[in-house]
């Protein structure tokens, strides 16, 4: 180890990732294949504006460099803004330098780049600068190839972890990379969203890790994915100090026992904790009245997690008082997410209720894989208690969460239940659809083509509890407008719609009631003589759900949800109904969609019940799942046919 | 009927205190979370009492969306003698709404010729001590996208505690050697927030004077001291944020003053001509050609006959060829490179396109010069004062005598110039001939060698711009609906087709963007082809073909079978469906005309039993009718629609709306078909 040797978070080198594409310096540029110079397009990546003939990133953590070759074909105009090339760095602890750059024409003539660099700030502060080396390739044109290769020294002494990402946003034909460890670190390396089709797996060669692919597509961004950083290839470096551990089990039980001692330090108030609980409980409750008194205190909590970020001075002067254990966060009446979820955890084995901490990962951010051995993925906090024999968890530091529920990213979510042998792996529950529902309640009556009366929507759940953290630092003006665009958005057409009630944003159990003046203007389409009504009102969500018939990325929608409508519309004066569609029912057994029209002469009633009991599938699912959308929607299309009272003498 | 989008159109820079504001006003929002902004610790001292003064200020009028009041504003602006301007501003605001937050980020634009000499901002709570902080805690962000170098930077100061029932409050001291073109000064008063009061004080060296000119608000006189003069505007509206309304410099309350120094110092243009005339000098010499230019417009003209095909064959290769790439540093905001450097560089920016197109154009023999507008259509208008407040530069080509072509749509009589034509060269998509919709009817400055001259773009006739869909379709008895449609796309229409085509990249079938395109008008629908006609050939129609089947087009009731027969594509607008009284006019992407026909060959079995009823609507400023027949056995829809005016009052919203409205149910409206006793 050198002078000042610090391992960063892979994190800090986030914002350099894409830039971290790399080649040794050689004295000569490669050669140019004939074909390259006359290449117009890519079978595998038909209509693409540009791909990467050749990447070679050669980093060297010995030696403090990482050295970048770049060679671009650009296929179409807008392939050219390739030739625009920015390499961010940050100031102080690396430099981009030794760049040089050339594009070849279609014919093999070179123009070799003699302008100048420059150097832009991106931001600056007292902290240091994220700079970037900008430089534009001339000569650039359809049909040309431009390549540009640098390096990035860092600062003597600094060692990074490190990626090397291959989805990128092009297609690339052959990409290479290297690196030379740190003699004085362990490193070890993963590939969590394995690697493209056909790439043999890094492998240690002589002193450097190496890794060559072919053909790897571009990345596609598409909508209900799971998270993107969790589907792109790549490959994490990450350094520790002394030995490496190879196996995940082992690894495992070394941090979970170092978890478990600092929970059990932080915990260890026996007596301070059995005085708090006896002020929430009594000695009469049940286990469960015991731990519900007690985690709706928890809910009582100032959280500091979730309150607006603030200023330095603003944390300076508020934070005087420090937390050390759940004591202090007691006492204090205060704390964060974690710190709340243990004084919970204090409590209730004070009260006497057999409860353990639980670190999990979530799944908004990861897919969490124990083989991994990513500690920084497992990043949250979770209790797991004892209730008549169940296992039951339960999360006060989250606010608005329901006893008994998660936040939709900590369901189904893998985690490790703490103990002094380093734990043991546990998932949590996935609540039900019909435990996160959206029930839309309307009384309407139609008037001049447009439906015009109240609507009551009551979430419930995770549907709930989402919203109400969402919200929680707005003001009542900003949670109204919150609601009626959230209603504006479900019905396909636009409508007039007033928040008439002063909705309970402070529970956590109970439903989020809403009730609305509710307008639709131009609801009844004109059929001649006759009236046409389109059933599903509230079909607005799913109009563009996977309206395109092929898909590569899997499928994501958080958490199962139920969506519940009932409608009742009082037709005009003279008006009855004609006919109304017959009922409708599609059951993939994880997506539920049902319609069904009632006719009461002189009124409508219109039911719609859409339930999505999963929340993730492979892309080769997408079919039915595309199929049944389009039933949804032709469903919700449907219509009943209503007309004045001289029309049924026709 | 589609609105005007905001402009992505590539701006010459200036570095002004207007660019300023409103680039640091784009960029809030992002810094908004206080990411990465670093607020400095320990409170130095407390507020200033200009700002303690307005601790029990009362707040001016407002609805409950306000997110803060401004309470007092503060602008001293000092001219040495030396011309270089010191500028000292300050700010009071009363937060009101958590959203309001955004009010407690101080902007302040740094530049070569603008340094920040002072930045210090204070936090006034309900309770508890005063918060501080300074120019030392804040952060700066270059301005620059990828496709830009530029030395403007931003710097931000983030105020703590700038919370609902607090005051937030700061004071910015700038020094700025103003080029000579910009010997001005802009008090931009008004605000998208209340102002109770706002005050300007102009202070000048002996000898010299100014001039004032008020935009969008009426004329205040000052109150004047020893060359010191003072205004003062109080219990200012707030303005209201609309989708397609005119831009900010069109609508909001505007102090414009020119400084005049004494004579044989030298003043900033005290007109357009004088304008035109400082960037005829700034721009000598760039348009001169070399011999790789001419070698150039050789190879691109020597095949081509005629002087039209010509200059259509430059432009092309000036709007296809050189990409764009901006490097603004110092003047290079407003001189461009020399047309032999962007040539062999192959990029530049729109005055470097304009420049290299121009001495193109001089070497095949027709003259050319730069018209300096502002993409923003309402930005600059008659009533501007002189001043270089244009974000783009294209070119006034004087057509050679004789030439005539109906293709030729931009077209103007110059008293001294004759007929010129107005092109965009950084436009890679409207042809030669015309120009976009967002520049139509906006002034630029013309450049001529007598000086400049401020005029009023041309506006294209509305049937140059549109699309004539037509479709041939078939419906069974299980209501699915099979057929063709042919589009085909001109004017501003194509063009911006074409742009999203180019976008979209990676759809080499292009069924995807046909999904995204018409999957508004079905449920269930597959696309089983797609083709796309005259992309690349910007002087002829881009033309769509494409073949789909919709399942369940026509829903069944009994024995009636309904049908929808407007097929798909849709003119109405939500735009005017709000809760509020519309403030700001209307404003559109340009005029219009456009025409679906669509034929439905009916399944066997059943006849027409009900048709929607004509929709016939003549406003002044559009028009649309539409009816449903049978034809030839056939369900024929047919309909046009035209808007003929760029803007529109917001007086006439109503009309609009009620158009809008009309529209909607004509194209939701049904056909009742019949099945026929056998």
């Amino acid at each position: 180890m050198r002078v000042s040797l610090r391992i960063f978070m892979r994190g800090l080198l986030c914002a350099l990732a894409g830039f971290q594409v790399g080649a040794a310096l050689a004295d000569d540029w490669l050669p140019v294949t004939p074909d390259d110079l006359h290449m117009t397009s890519v079978p595998q990546a038909p209509g693409v504006a540009a791909v990467i003939l050749y990447r070679q990133v050669d980093r060297d953590d010995s030696n403090d460099r990482e050295d970048v070759y770049m060679r671009i074909k650009i296929l179409s105009d807008e392939g050219r803004s390739y030739a625009d090339v920015e390499i961010p760095y940050r100031d102080y602890h690396e430099s981009v330098r030794d760049i040089e750059a050339r594009t070849i024409r279609p014919d093999g003539s070179i123009v070799p780049f003699t302008g100048t660099v420059y150097e832009k700030p991106m931001v600056r502060s007292r902290a240091g600068a994220l700079l970037a080396k900008t430089f534009q390739l001339p000569a650039a044109e359809p049909g040309c190839i431009v390549e540009y290769r640098y390096r990035h020294q860092y600062a003597y002494g600094w060692t990074y972890n490190s990626q090397w990402i291959l989805s990128g946003n092009l297609f690339t034909r052959e990409v290479k990379f290297s690196l030379v460890p740190n003699r004085t670190l362990s490193l070890r390396w993963s590939w969590p969203n394995g690697l493209p089709p056909g790439t043999a797996k890094p492998h240690l060669e002589k002193d450097r890790v190496l890794l060559e692919a072919h053909d790897v597509p571009a990345f596609v961004t598409e909508d209900h994915m799971p998270p993107e950083n969790e589907l792109k290839s790549r490959v994490d470096f990450i350094y520790t100090r002394g030995r490496i551990e190879t196996a995940p089990a082992a690894f495992w039980r070394t941090y979970g026992i170092n978890l478990w001692k600092g929970t059990q330090d932080f915990t260890d108030q026996r007596t301070a904790m059995e005085r708090a609980v006896s002020q929430i409980v009594q000695p009469g409750d049940s286990d469960e009245e015991k731990l519900r008194k007690i985690y709706a205190r928890m809910q009582r909590v100032r959280n500091l997690s979730y309150e607006r970020p603030r200023t330095a001075q603003e944390t300076e002067r508020e934070d005087a008082r420090k937390i050390y254990n759940v004591a202090t966060v007691w006492n204090l009446d205060a704390g964060h997410e974690a710190e709340i979820n243990w004084l919970f955890l204090a409590l209730a084995r004070a009260a006497g209720v057999a409860a353990d901490p639980v670190q999990i990962s979530q799944r908004s951010e990861y897919i969490f894989d124990p083989r991994l051995m990513n500690p920084g993925q497992l990043d949250t906090s979770v209790v797991l208690v004892s209730l008549g024999g169940k296992d039951v968890y339960l999360d006060p530091g989250t606010p608005f969460t329901p006893f008994g529920m998660q936040p939709w990213d900590r369901t189904d979510a893998r985690g490790l239940r703490l103990n002094a042998d380093g734990g043991v792996w546990v998932v949590t529950p996935l609540p039900d659809a019909s435990a996160s529902r959206t029930e839309r309640r309307a009384v309407l009556r139609l008037a001049a083509g447009a439906l015009e009366g109240k609507l009551t929507v009551r979430y419930t759940g995770l549907e709930a509890s989402w919203r109400r953290l969402q919200e929680r630092n707005e003001d009542d003006t900003g949670r109204r407008q919150f609601l009626e665009k959230q209603i504006e958005s479900m019905v396909p057409v636009g409508i007039d719609i007033k928040l008439t009630n002063n909705p309970d944003w402070s529970a956590s159990d109970a439903p989020l009631v809403a009730e609305f003046d509710f307008r639709v203007p131009g609801w009844a389409t004109s059929a001649g003589h006759r009236e046409l009504l389109p059933i599903g009102l509230f079909g607005g969500a799913e109009r563009h759900t996977f309206e395109h018939a092929t898909r590569i990325q899997p499928l994501y929608f958080e958490f199962p949800r139920q969506y519940l409508d009932d409608v009742a519309i009082e037709l005009p004066a003279g008006w009855h109904v004609d006919s109304v569609p017959p009922p409708h029912t599609t059951d993939l057994k994880v997506l539920l969609y049902k319609s069904a029209t009632q006719n009461a002469q002189q009124s409508l009633r219109l039911t719609r019940e859409l339930t999505i009991t999963f929340y993730e599938a492979t892309a080769q699912s997408y079919e039915p799942v595309q199929a049944f959308f389009e039933k949804v929607r032709t469903g919700d299309e449907e219509q009943a046919v209503i007309a004045p009272a001289a029309s049924a003498a026709r | 009927m589609r609105n005007r989008r905001s402009s992505h159109r590539p701006p010459v820079q200036r570095a002004d205190r207007r660019r300023a504001a409103l680039l640091a006003r784009a960029l809030l929002g992002a810094f908004a979370l206080g990411a990465g902004v670093h607020s400095g610790i320990a409170a130095a001292g407390g507020a200033p009492q200009w700002m303690r003064d307005q601790v029990n200020a009362p707040v001016p009028a407002h609805d409950e969306k306000t997110a803060a009041v401004l309470l007092y504003a503060e602008t001293v602006v000092t001219v040495q003698s030396a011309g270089k301007l010191r500028r000292l501003e300050r700010k009071v605001y009363r937060i009101l709404r958590p959203e309001g937050e955004q009010r407690g980020i101080v902007p302040a634009i740094v530049s070569s010729s603008r340094r920040v000499t002072g930045m210090r901002a204070w936090c006034i709570p309900a309770a508890g001590k005063d918060y501080e902080v300074s120019n030392s805690d804040a952060v700066e962000s270059g301005l620059a996208g990828a496709e830009s170098v530029s030395d403007l930077r931003l710097r931000l100061l983030k105020i703590p505690a700038a919370v609902p029932g607090n005051l937030v409050g700061y004071e910015v001291e700038t020094e700025e050697q103003p080029y000579t073109y910009l010997m001005a000064d802009e008090w931009a008063f008004q605000d998208t927030v209340p102002a109770r009061e706002a005050h300007y004080t102009l202070e000048l060296p002996p000898g010299w004077q100014y001039k004032a000119t008020w935009l969008n608000h009426a004329e205040i006189s000052p109150t004047a001291g020893a060359n010191r003069w003072q205004w003062m505007v109080s219990d200012l509206k707030a303005l209201k944020l609309e989708t397609d309304m005119p831009p900010w410099q069109g609508i909001a309350g505007q102090l414009w003053i020119s400084l005049l120094p004494p004579s044989g110092q030298a003043a900033g243009p005290q007109s357009w001509r004088e304008l035109g005339t400082w960037y005829v000098n700034l721009t000598h010499g760039r348009r001169d050609d070399s011999p790789a230019i001419r070698q150039k417009v050789a190879e691109l003209t020597v095949t081509t006959p005629g002087p039209l095909g010509k200059m259509r064959a430059l432009a092309g290769f000036v709007q296809n060829n050189i990409r764009y790439m901006a490097i603004w540093l110092g003047i290079g905001g407003y001189q461009p490179h020399a047309a032999g450097d962007v040539l062999a560089n192959l990029y530049g920016d729109c005055k470097d396109k304009a420049t290299l197109l121009s001495s193109m154009l001089k070497d095949i023999g027709v003259d050319s010069t730069y018209v300096l507008v502002n993409s923003n259509r309402g930005a600059v208008t008659a009533a501007t004062p002189p001043n270089p407040g244009f974000n783009h530069a294209i070119l006034a080509i004087q057509l050679p005598a004789g030439l005539a072509d109906p293709s030729l749509l931009a077209v103007k009589t110059h008293p001294q110039l004759g007929r010129i034509l107005f092109f965009d060269p950084t436009d890679p998509y409207t042809p030669f001939g015309s120009l976009s919709g967002q520049l139509q009817g906006g002034y630029g400055l013309l450049v001529t060698p007598d000086g400049g001259e401020l005029l009023q773009l041309p506006e294209m006739p509305g049937d140059r711009n549109g699309m004539q869909r037509t479709g041939q379709m078939t419906l069974d008895d299980t209501g699915t609906l099979r057929g063709d449609v042919h589009e085909v796309l001109s004017g501003d229409r194509a063009a911006r087709q074409r742009g999203r085509l180019a976008a979209a990249g990676q759809d080499a079938t292009h069924v995807k963007t046909v999904e995204s395109y018409i999957g508004g008008s079905f449920t269930s629908f597959q696309i089983l082809k797609a083709t796309v006609g005259n992309l690349h050939v910007n002087e002829q129609p881009l033309e769509w073909n494409y073949s789909l089947e919709a399942e369940h087009y026509a829903k069944a009731s009994g024995d009636l079978l309904m049908v929808r027969p407007r097929v798909l594509g849709s003119k109405s607008s939500a735009l005017l469906e709000t809760h509020e009284a519309r403030e700001n006019p209307i404003e559109f992407a340009a005029a219009e005309h456009d025409t679906d026909v669509f034929d439905i060959a009916l399944p066997s079995g059943y006849q027409v039993d009900d048709l929607p009823p004509p929709v016939d609507i003549e406003d002044g400023f559009a028009a649309y009718h539409s009816k449903t027949e049978v034809v030839s056995g056939k369900l024929r829809y047919s309909r046009t629609f035209e808007v003929r005016e760029l803007s529109l009052p917001a007086a006439k919203a109503g009309e609009l709306q009620a158009l809008y409205r009309a529209i909607y149910g004509d194209e939701r409206a049904v056909a009742v078909l019949k099945r026929v006793p056998q």
